[in-house]
């Protein structure tokens, strides 16, 4: 039982990430797409951030005089959880934030550009005007 | 059962069942929404686990900054996502067979490599023995009791060669060099690293009392991480990952320059705007709101290497408050205040100030972003020094470009409706 | 008292779930919008809860985030469907 939860964390972020997975392949929407890609990313925070917890431990931030817990190295090989994945994290989330910010400025130049941000539209789209295309061709060189 | 994994289990529920709305719902609108509360209970998750960096900045950027990206870009498009072609008809929902299929591979894939992870919160997990436990016992930043710095914390032996800085005058006299206190510290780095290496190969984790006086594994010297702060992240952040975060800042710079010129027309005429004067109460509160926003944003980039909080986290808050007013007296309001020049000259200001910091170490004769040098009499105090430098002008970076991105994307043209 | 604090987190937890289940639903935006800002409110009380678990007065800081965040989506959210525009 305690095996199983301890693994808990990591099968809950398989999960989100799989919902977010999905969303991105199986959504038409774009706006759709850039959401559920920025629910994949946090997946993978997720994971991180669960990798760092210490049995016991607190915040990497170094307490006052008193309220301080004396390392142990054999079982715990410092108070604190471990800060690196937090740092890895915390620089993570603000490129997610800058990419989420471009690819909503892509869309909305998609709208510009074709009248709508359904992916199978847009497709449609881009079909007719690869046949119009054709035909103009044609019509020259006939 | 601790009380981490007890909280934390009934939350990742909640995270799930929201990620499952998001990702269903043919509303865009409510996506966006559920997606802020996503973002807020991920960051009580963070909380939960004690990551408090990462709460503050996933709760400022994605519970805050993302949602309002999100609604300015739905002005522009969509309110709703059209329904797939075949469900016009059949009033049913179509699911995508191939798509979950291929979901649920990976998925089983992924899940099978889990098995062979450790168990949450295991102290002999791997990746709390490499590096960390030594940069746990760093004493850089504590060459003495500083009025308003945190204490040496019990169980951390303050090294003997960085004590306070010689006497002024010994220092114009004589053989003043190889008294700096720095160039003890470097002798001693490079004592370390000649002397104890081989020693230090056996003894992997390096942890316990000896880290503080050889260098652990791979004969790195204990000051290695260049100034040690009370917030172990702000430390790993700008110091032991400075590049990283150097070049991390550059690409939300870079992010900021694609929204121009994606967005940003050549000419100014006037789009017309919204405001919220109207509403007496929200004008009143915002007016007497925004100062303690600002001021919370400055504390909170000045206060990094001490509490919880950083330039990424301060100046998103920074920005929370331009977007404020901006929302309420409309954006022509904010142009005024803070013009297009002045952002987009910031917006690289902050990423050369980091730069800048990394230059000036170089020319004081140390390495690239190496604080220790800024401060040559106390090399311990030159890390905190650095960092805050360096914070502000990550701050500097974020704020300006979270309020760049928001005045691309909120600007609305007048042809659409 | 520790048990006490967990407690009450853990009845706290609760009350998400139930806010949470009526920001699913809908059925009307204005109930998410209710769902979004009851959130928020009771987030800034759980983290508070939760420094209080864990020992740490840094969680405080957060929870004045929290309590800031929700203010201003909740605003952007209210002038989205008012003005239908943002700036």
């Amino acid at each position: 039982m305690h095996d199983l939860l301890g693994i808990y964390n990591y099968w809950i972020y398989v999960a989100l990430m799989m919902i977010g997975f999905y969303g991105v392949i199986a959504k038409g929407n774009l706006i759709k797409q850039a959401i559920s890609l920025s629910l994949f990313q946090t997946a993978i925070f997720l994971f991180y951030i669960s990798m760092a917890v210490v049995d016991g431990g607190t915040a990497p931030i170094w307490m006052a005089e008193g309220a301080h817990k004396v390392p142990d190295p054999l079982t715990n090989p410092s108070p604190y959880d471990n800060p690196l994945p937090h740092v890895l994290m915390l620089t993570a989330i603000v490129v997610g934030v800058s990419i989420l910010a471009v690819a909503l400025a892509i869309i909305i130049n998609i709208k510009r550009a074709y009248g709508t941000i359904e992916y199978e539209e847009i497709l449609e789209i881009e079909r007719q005007m690869a046949a119009e295309e054709l035909a103009e061709e044609a019509h020259v060189h006939g | 059962m601790n009380e981490v994994l007890l909280i934390d289990s009934f939350l990742l529920l909640l995270v799930t069942i929201t990620a499952v709305a998001v990702v269903q719902t043919r509303s865009l609108y409510a996506a966006a929404m559920l997606s802020g509360i996503y973002s807020l209970l991920m960051a009580l998750v963070w909380v939960n686990m004690h990551s408090m960096d990462v709460a503050f900045t996933e709760a400022a950027v994605g519970g805050g900054i993302s949602t309002i990206l999100l609604l300015g870009t739905l002005v522009h498009t969509a309110r709703d996502e059209k329904p797939p072609k075949g469900e016009r008809k059949r009033r049913r929902r179509r699911v995508r067979w191939g798509a979950l299929v291929v979901t649920f591979a990976t998925g089983a894939a992924l899940v099978y490599g889990t098995l062979d992870m450790p168990r949450f919160g295991d102290p002999s997990a791997p990746i709390h023995h490499h590096r960390v436990p030594e940069m746990m016992n760093q004493t850089v930043a504590f060459t003495g009791h500083v009025p308003g710095k945190q204490p040496v914390p019990p169980g951390w032996t303050a090294r003997a060669d960085l004590q306070l800085p010689p006497d002024l005058q010994a220092r114009f006299t004589g053989n003043r060099i190889s008294q700096l206190p720095i160039e003890l510290a470097y002798a001693k780095k490079k004592e370390l690293e000649e002397g104890h290496a081989p020693a230090a190969a056996h003894d992997e984790g390096g942890h316990g009392e000896d880290a503080g006086e050889h260098g652990g594994a791979h004969a790195h010297p204990a000051d290695d991480f260049n100034g040690h702060v009370p917030n172990t992240v702000t430390s790993l952040l700008a110091a032991y990952r400075g590049y990283d975060t150097m070049f991390e800042t550059a690409v939300i710079f870079t992010a900021g320059m694609s929204l121009i010129l994606l967005l940003r027309r050549r000419r100014e005429d006037d789009q017309g705007h919204a405001t919220l004067e109207d509403q007496v109460i929200l004008r009143v509160m915002c007016k007497l709101f925004i100062p303690f926003i600002l001021i919370f944003g400055l504390y909170v980039i000045s206060h990094g290497e001490i509490g919880p909080g950083g330039g990424f986290q301060g100046g998103v808050i920074l920005a929370t408050a331009f977007i404020l007013y901006a929302l309420i007296f409309g954006r022509p309001a904010l142009q005024k205040i803070t013009p297009q020049w002045l952002t987009d000259a910031l917006m690289a200001v902050g990423v050369l100030i980091y730069a800048g910091v990394g230059v000036t170490t170089m020319l004081l004769g140390g390495k690239f972003l190496d604080y220790a040098r800024l401060n040559p009499l106390s090399p311990g105090d030159g890390g905190p020094l650095g960092m805050t430098l360096v914070e502000w002008g990550v701050g500097i970076t974020v704020c300006t470009t979270m309020i760049t991105i928001f005045n691309q994307l909120a600007e609305r043209e007048s042809g659409s409706d | 008292m520790h048990t006490v604090y967990l407690l009450i987190t853990l009845a706290l937890l609760v009350g998400l779930l139930l806010i949470l289940i009526r920001a699913v639903q809908g059925p009307t935006v204005y109930d998410r919008i209710l769902a979004v800002n009851a959130m928020g409110t009771k987030t800034v009380i759980l983290v508070t809860m939760l420094g209080y678990v864990s020992g740490r007065w840094e969680f405080i800081d957060m929870a004045i985030v929290y309590a800031l965040i929700s203010f201003i989506t909740t605003i952007a959210i209210l002038k989205y469907i008012e003005k239908g525009r943002l700036d």
